[in-house]
């Protein structure tokens, strides 16, 4: 009996929650992207900020952990994302995602290897409404005038997979028009610069993006997909003006999700510590000044819900990108 | 044009051709944009490589240079250039790069180069401190421990 | 004109002359040359580790040590190329055609002497043109589409092939065996899998690092081991002196239109995004011996400076150039400058057009730490020629083992990643049988770096021109380099053609 009871006490001790000893090394965050990028500048000014609350929940156990970056671009973001899915949900790997980029296959139905709805979502960390811009110069001044256009509107983008695309697509097939898509252009920089020099009449960037580029004024804003539109955006209609405010769930977030299985505290424990780090005013000033938006939620689950309703708008489209 | 068959770089050329033409057919069968640099680089491949093996380009190049890149050492050095470098890198993989380099350096200098003990020991031994405080102090970046550490494929 | 201000710039000088901004570039440069001389690290790894401890610095320091390593790393590139026929980034390859000739004969103080001074003088004139194209640097950018990157790849792919003379056709095959390894990969278009035969590990592609490493270094550690004896194969170790790397730092000097050429080419093709650094040191190549007397042709190749002065030159001239596109719309010039930018916008700078009014201070402390940073990289490198250049005269069985452990290592440590190192070994041996039949390796790196670019262009071409290419003739800028390509070759057939029948009616 005593033995039994031995044999129970030792079970309970071995299977108490790992948090408690949390973190217990250096943190890897995985980015799926080569540096310089937005996913990379963001998870690197966050990174301080994280080892700051692991460093004041830890008190007076806390290790010198650090929070160390990892770029594993490759594949579109599909490597990445792979590495993550494989690793201990210990917390100590997490890695930024792309939604609903990441979430391609997902939306189209194929397998790439890993299952974005099987992570452990921890919180969101960024992310951004779109907006349709056209050369200032330019012959076309209002979003009706693009739809105006007789024949095909020609769009740079960066290739098939981004986000930016899937907008694109979404967008112009919602009004029947067709596009003409020039693949190949490095970044949003390179793509929007090619509007303003006529390679193409039209393409979307990220609206946080849109303000950054526009600063000389070169551009148009003629469109931005959100209940509010920006002041920033004189003259843009939003999806209420043109009669399909469904338009406004379109959206890029950023999120940082762990393997999946991770201990619901864990869960807990990031979500916060991600909170922390986004909200610390040094990060919004600098959301502010370099126009990167910035937004976390307050738990997990509500993370998870809105990825699933991202995902599930996109969804809806996924005959639109079946090439 | 004289048309007569380049006998010294048949060896390289017949390889070249049969690449050219392996590409030219996997290529073709790829849609029509993923098929546009494997499909023209290999028939225009293709093409010069028969160029040089039916002996055309001779008019310009006299080959004087490929006769005094041959003449510098016989097939038997270069079998076994090649083959010692091959060892570098399975003895990297089976224990670690910088253990690897320290021993390689040593064998070569010592029983290849025939430089003395003290020597061929303190290059390499100076090698692989260098080596280590770079990678695993100065940059923080952790090298290939070898097979036993890192595991199989 | 606002952005020429005198006292901001000034301010900016005397900034770089405290005492905490000279150290950070010294350390900057210093590890820059490191970086650059070690065969598979090179500028674009450095500063990419130097990001994390740039966070925590004040903006200004930061640039100041960014400029540092990016200042130096095409210098340091040149002393490999040069010892060792091994290009320490892409484009220092054209440097190894008179650069290595010239070690062999035991010149290889000369060599490096000259190719430091070339650096530094031409990368302090790539700023003054980059300085001079600050009020345009918009209207550059704009002016270049896809359609003339199509045509500066083709460009760059014709020069290099031409350069090597009699052998351009073997040239030839080798770049497009180059193009065709470059394929390899998933196509980020269209989704295909082109040549990856089912393993995860080419999904990617072929990484041009690991692969630069085996065709170059690797090959040419299997040919010293094979030879023995050392780099040099004539000449004297006692030849080389700080007088002998003095003679080869005053050349550039001597021909200062070859140096004023081969900078003026580095800054206006470097300006160009994508294309820059590659194309622009072969092309000032190929112009240096079009534009030789024709006696002086025949030696290029073979050991002639001014095939080290022109191509150095534009190598340094290029990074002013890069910075064009960089500040102006924030697309890089490079890859250095991709990583460059991030470091930028962490520390909360926008590029932009309007970084030229907002942070314009920061913009001449970063244009006075890169033309800082090559001249020290050049002293440093001249001081350290000649003991470096002994190199060539180390023992085959000390060399190669020494020098195949910094390149195998350095393609692991790219990504931690052991079939780096296979790769690194297969194309080793690929490379080096190219080169015991006397085919010219030089096209593969342009090849690779210049094939997807080519490809995606083409493509985006086609789509701005609805389906057709014949919005080539509508741009007067691709005229332009349609006369130049039309140009290049006609120049070198008709070389061809008379020194051909010369060697006919002689035989």
């Amino acid at each position: 009996m005593r033995f039994l009871t031995a044999l129970v006490a030792l079970g309970l001790i071995a299977s108490a929650p790992v948090q408690a000893a949390f973190p217990e090394k250096d943190i890897e965050i995985v980015i799926p992207y080569g540096p310089g990028g937005g996913f990379d500048t963001l998870t690197r000014k966050l990174a301080p900020y994280l080892e700051e609350y692991f460093a004041k929940k830890a008190g007076k156990n806390f290790n010198n952990i650090k929070v160390v970056p990892k770029n594993m671009p490759g594949a579109s973001g599909k490597k990445a994302a792979v590495y993550t899915s494989k690793q201990k949900p210990d917390g100590h790997t997490v890695q930024i995602f792309n939604i609903p980029g990441h979430g391609l296959p997902y939306i189209q139905g194929k397998d790439a290897g890993y299952d974005i709805t099987g992570y452990s979502w921890l919180n969101r960390v960024g992310g951004d409404g779109y907006v349709v811009i056209v050369a200032k110069d330019g012959p076309y001044k209002t979003f009706q005038d693009l739809l105006d256009k007789s024949g095909d509107l020609k769009i740079p983008e960066q290739g098939p997979g981004s986000t930016s695309n899937m907008a694109n697509k979404i967008t112009w097939a919602t009004f029947n028009k067709g596009g003409e898509y020039i693949y190949g252009y490095k970044s949003s920089r390179d793509y929007s610069t090619a509007v303003l020099r006529g390679d193409g009449d039209v393409t979307m960037l990220a609206a946080g993006s849109a303000k950054r580029y526009n600063k000389a004024g070169d551009f148009r804003i003629v469109a931005h997909w959100a209940d509010q539109v920006d002041p920033a955006f004189e003259g843009a209609v939003n999806g209420n003006d043109v009669g399909h405010p469904e338009l406004h769930d379109l959206g890029l977030l950023r999120m940082i999700a762990g393997p999946a299985g991770m201990d619901p505290e864990l869960m807990k424990t990031w979500n916060e510590a991600l909170a922390y780090a986004v909200n610390h005013p040094d990060i919004q000033a600098w959301s502010a000044k370099t126009g990167n938006p910035v937004l976390a939620y307050d738990s997990p689950e509500k993370t998870k819900d809105v990825l699933m309703k991202n995902l599930g708008y996109f969804k809806q489209f996924s005959k639109v990108f079946a090439n | 044009m004289k048309i007569r068959l380049d006998q010294d770089n048949l060896l390289l050329l017949l390889p070249l051709t049969a690449f050219a033409v392996g590409t030219l057919y996997i290529g073709s069968n790829y849609g029509p944009v993923s098929a546009f640099i494997p499909f023209w680089a290999s028939i225009f491949m293709l093409i010069t490589c028969l160029f040089v093996l039916l002996g055309m380009d001779k008019a310009v190049d006299d080959g004087e240079d490929h006769v005094a890149a041959k003449g510098e050492s016989d097939n038997h050095n270069v079998l076994a250039s090649g083959l010692w470098i091959t060892v570098y890198v399975v003895m990297a993989y089976v224990v670690g790069m910088i253990p690897a380099a320290v021993a390689y350096t040593f064998f070569s200098m010592y029983f290849f180069g025939g430089k003395k003990l003290l020597m061929a020991a303190g290059t390499s031994a100076v090698l692989g401190l260098i080596l280590f405080g770079l990678f695993e102090f100065i940059l923080e970046k952790e090298l290939y421990k070898g097979v036993f550490i890192e595991g199989y494929f | 004109m606002e952005a020429l201000d005198l006292a901001v710039i000034g301010d900016a000088w005397l900034r770089l002359f405290e005492l905490d901004s000279l150290l950070y570039l010294m350390l900057g440069t210093l590890i820059g040359l490191i970086f650059g001389v070690l065969p598979g690290l090179g500028g674009t790894t450095a500063l990419a580790l130097m990001i994390p401890f740039s966070m925590n610095m004040d903006a200004g320091d930061a640039i100041i040590l960014m400029a540092g390593v990016m200042g130096v790393a095409p210098t340091s590139g040149a002393v490999t190329a040069i010892l060792l026929n091994t290009p320490g980034t892409a484009p220092n390859a054209a440097t190894t055609l008179d650069g290595y000739p010239l070690a062999q004969q035991g010149r290889a103080g000369f060599a490096i002497g000259a190719a430091a001074s070339a650096s530094g003088l031409g990368g302090i004139i790539g700023i003054i043109f980059l300085i001079a194209m600050v009020p345009i640097t918009r209207e550059i950018v704009l002016m270049f589409a896809p359609t003339e990157f199509l045509l500066l790849a083709v460009l760059g792919l014709v020069t290099v092939s031409l350069s090597t003379g009699k052998k351009f056709v073997k040239s030839l095959i080798v770049g497009l065996f180059g193009l065709i390894i470059a394929s390899v990969g998933y196509h980020e278009v269209t989704g295909e899998e082109r040549f990856t035969f089912g393993i995860d590990y080419l999904w990617d592609g072929f990484k041009l690092v690991p692969v630069m490493i085996g065709f170059f270094a690797v090959s040419e550690m299997i040919n010293l081991w094979a030879k023995r004896g050392s780099v040099a194969a004539s000449g004297e170790m006692e030849a080389i002196n700080f007088r002998q790397v003095l003679q080869g730092c005053l050349e550039p000097i001597k021909r200062w239109k070859v140096l004023l050429r081969g900078s003026a080419i580095g800054t206006g093709v470097g300006a160009l995004p994508g294309v820059g650094g590659t194309v622009a040191a072969f092309m000032a190549y190929t112009i240096a011996v079009t534009t030789a007397k024709p006696s002086e042709r025949d030696s290029f190749g073979k050991g002639n400076i001014v095939g080290v002065i022109a191509p150095e030159s534009a190598n340094n001239a290029k990074e002013g150039g890069a910075l064009v596109p960089t500040l102006a719309f924030g697309i890089p010039g490079s890859a250095e400058m991709a990583v460059f930018l991030s470091v930028l916008v962490l520390h909360g700078m926008v590029p932009g057009p309007t970084i030229m009014t907002e942070s314009l201070d920061i913009i001449w402390i970063l244009i006075a730490a890169a033309a800082a940073s090559g001249v020290i990289a050049s002293i440093i490198t001249i001081s350290a020629a000649s003991s470096i250049a002994k190199l060539t005269f180390v023992d085959s069985r000390t060399l190669v083992p020494i020098v195949l452990a910094f390149a195998m290592i350095g393609s692991y440590s790219l990504d931690n990643e052991i079939y780096d190192v296979f790769t690194t070994l297969a194309f080793g041996f690929v490379g080096f049988i190219f080169m015991r039949f006397g085919f010219p390796r030089i096209a593969f790196p342009l090849a690779i770096v210049l094939g997807p670019l080519m490809e995606t262009s083409y493509f985006q071409t086609l789509r701005i021109g609805d389906g057709t290419l014949s919005i080539l003739f509508d741009r007067p800028q691709s005229i332009v380099i349609m006369l130049l390509i039309v140009g290049c070759v006609a120049y070198y057939l008709k070389g061809f053609l008379t020194s051909s029948e010369g060697k006919e009616t002689s035989a």
